[in-house]
């Protein structure tokens, strides 16, 4: 299958567009789906449905925002499966989930990365047009925080042809008014959705392998032993050093041997990672943390280490995923 | 008494993976109470619905509880987990202690129980207050964990009966009539005491010593203990990453969550808080870093100190006043 501008409103006349986003919570995309929602109801002819994956999503963690659009009554109620257009709001969450699975080869791809469209194609393999935008590095100059929700928003509405701009950028507006947002702020958020349009690079890519991107069929969770709970824990499907902001990690270094085992950072660690031996002057000695596996990069242990021991370091974006 | 060293080495119940918000002091409790529940005893958790429990027995990945990769051998190691409505975290601990008793009578037991409660603030004293409190009353010898995060977090910081006077929840939303919650809390302390617990306290992980010291006695008691932890929230609380313990600190040292110990038939001892006000750090201290007191108290740039918005005189004063009448009240528990 393949889409392009022309052919949108076959797809909204026939069926529906189906649109699936993925983010981290707080990462906004929620927010972008709903903006676009909110235009969309806006527009008489079309028929809207916009929903959250229901979770206990706390901060950091990964969440998924859908959208269908039709010019008919949409009767479906599932989840979509196969979207049209996928999202991908932040590059951590793509170690958990396979944002482009069972999407429809020649679909739309939208990333919130500084990267090119050719690059990110060849990375994620996708097939069919893929938008990069960089969202975050917007976000930071209008915003001073670094949100992608609204360049998306603006992207989305700018590629979509049945969206108009202006009224677009009128119904965000009045939206971030009924929030009760302070008028400079709201300001900046029209001039943030103004540099976003345009914003974007794109490219027609052909990456994806015959078997990318395939729903794997669902096998069960396999049998659970009471109390070891191996089978969940070795499926590595609760690794939360995906919260942990990108392109950071946690670094130990005691070169001087300045640990005086106290304990506060075993004490204080939500994860319990800190990796410890027992030491006969001191009681422990502290030897880092399980920083691949769990750590979400916290910053308890680096407040409240006496000797200022713990770090946060930089690493290249590559080397995350 | 076990030492703080020899405790923090023990293999804890409670295991990294769960989906709590990156520096939830929820997550730092759990962690200790599961060290400390190593102790010799089989222990049984009761959990009502809060943020703890949804974000850790969520199905595809209840990881969190757990010890390793095994399943324990040793009747010690073991324990169990029954999660259930809000309010009936110390009901069905209950439940579980008079089974756990008619079972050790009968000789099927091969060793000691202990039972823990553990709860949200909104599920134990805004839902399921009447279940605490008949608990306590009936002197079930179970010991019951209650986390204060002065809001409903799990299902959107909604304003719940802890909530300081002036914050900002979502259904306390501030505008130019009202500073925030008008509301002084529950005095869920003095409530408790009455009620006839056997050993109530308020300790936070932010003072490690004093913490394990007394959860140690709470779990050793013969009634009912009842420890309320408050738990500054990241996401709920509005403030930067890596602040959670200090705020946790300096909520005890202003007043607004005193650390406090009571046994039965002794007076109530307030610890680490001065009664008098000019003693302690002033309360702009604690709330500048959270931006639900943002409408009261700013950052001046100058000297980098918090100080208070000009014309908010009227809520400060209120909220010294409670704290003032918090700690005596507290002082004077009999």
């Amino acid at each position: 299958m393949e889409i392009n501008a022309g052919q949108f409103e076959k797809i909204l006349c026939e069926g529906s567009l189906d649109i699936r986003g993925d983010g981290r919570a707080g990462s906004g995309i929620l927010l972008a789906m709903q903006s676009l929602a909110m235009v969309a109801i806006g527009d008489p002819t079309l028929y809207v449905q916009e929903w959250p994956f229901f979770s206990a999503a706390r901060k950091g963690a990964p969440t998924r925002g859908f959208l269908r659009l039709s010019r008919r009554p949409i009767e479906k109620s599932s989840n979509i499966l196969s979207p049209q257009i996928s999202i991908l709001m932040d590059e951590g969450v793509a170690k958990r989930v396979d944002f482009a699975e069972g999407s429809l080869r020649g679909g739309i791809y939208i990333l919130n990365t500084g990267r090119p469209p050719k690059e990110v194609a060849k990375k994620y393999r996708l097939t069919g047009r893929v938008y990069t935008i960089d969202g975050d590095k917007l976000g930071e100059k209008y915003l001073k925080k670094p949100i992608g929700n609204i360049s998306i928003f603006a992207l989305l509405v700018d590629i979509l042809p049945f969206f108009d701009l202006k009224a677009a950028r009128e119904k965000l507006c009045q939206m971030l008014q009924k929030r009760r947002l302070p008028e400079a702020l709201i300001q900046a958020n029209g001039d943030l959705f103004d540099a976003s349009v345009g914003g974007a690079r794109f490219a027609d890519c052909d990456e994806a392998g015959p078997k990318d991107h395939v729903a794997a069929p669902f096998q069960g969770y396999g049998k659970l032993t009471p109390g070891g709970q191996s089978p969940l824990r070795l499926s590595k499907t609760h690794f939360t050093s995906s919260y942990a902001k990108i392109g950071w990690r946690l670094k130990f270094a005691d070169p001087l041997n300045l640990c005086n085992g106290c304990g506060y950072c075993i004490i204080n660690c939500p994860e319990n990672i800190i990796l410890f031996e027992p030491d006969a002057e001191t009681g422990v000695k502290v030897k880092g943390a399980d920083v691949e596996r769990y750590c979400k990069l916290c910053r308890e242990c680096i407040t409240v280490c006496p000797k200022k021991l713990f770090s946060e370091e930089k690493i290249p974006v590559e080397d995350f995923q | 008494m076990a030492r703080v060293a020899d405790i923090i080495q023990r293999e804890s119940c409670f295991q990294p993976g769960s989906t709590l918000c990156m520096g939830c002091m929820e997550s730092i409790a759990f962690q200790n109470i599961g060290k400390l529940t190593d102790n010799g005893k089989k222990t049984i958790f009761a959990l009502g619905t809060f943020c703890g429990e949804v974000s850790t027995l969520q199905y595809p990945n209840p990881v969190a509880w757990g010890r390793g990769e095994t399943t324990p051998e040793k009747w010690e190691k073991s324990f169990g987990v029954i999660h259930h409505v809000f309010e009936s975290a110390p009901g069905v601990a209950e439940g579980i202690r008079d089974t756990a008793d008619m079972l050790a009578k009968m000789g099927a037991l091969s060793g000691p129980v202990q039972v823990a409660a553990l709860s949200g603030d909104g599920g134990a004293l805004s839902i399921g207050l009447r279940t605490l409190l008949m608990t306590i009353h009936r002197r079930v010898p179970i010991t019951i964990f209650v986390l204060i995060n002065e809001i409903f977090a799990n299902t959107g910081f909604q304003f719940g009966p802890t909530t300081s006077p002036g914050s900002e929840t979502s259904t306390t939303p501030v505008s130019e009539l009202v500073d925030g919650n008008p509301a002084t809390p529950l005095d869920y302390i003095g409530l408790t005491v009455a009620a006839g617990a056997g050993f109530v306290a308020q300790v936070s992980p932010a003072f490690p010593k004093f913490f394990m010291q007394t959860v140690e006695k709470a779990l050793a008691s013969s009634e009912t203990a009842v420890v309320f932890i408050p738990a500054p929230c990241i996401t709920g609380w509005k403030f930067g990453e890596g602040e959670t313990v200090n705020l946790a600190r300096l909520s005890c040292e202003t007043g607004f969550f005193p650390c406090f110990v009571k046994e039965k038939g002794q007076k109530g001892q307030i610890k680490f808080v001065d009664l008098d006000p000019a003693k302690r750090p002033p309360i702009e201290n604690f709330m500048g870093p959270q931006r639900r007191f943002h409408h009261l108290v700013k950052k001046d740039s100058k000297t980098d100190t918090f100080c208070m918005r000009p014309g908010k005189e009227a809520m400060m004063q209120k909220i010294r006043g409670w704290i003032q009448n918090h700690l005596d009240s507290l002082n004077q528990l009999t």
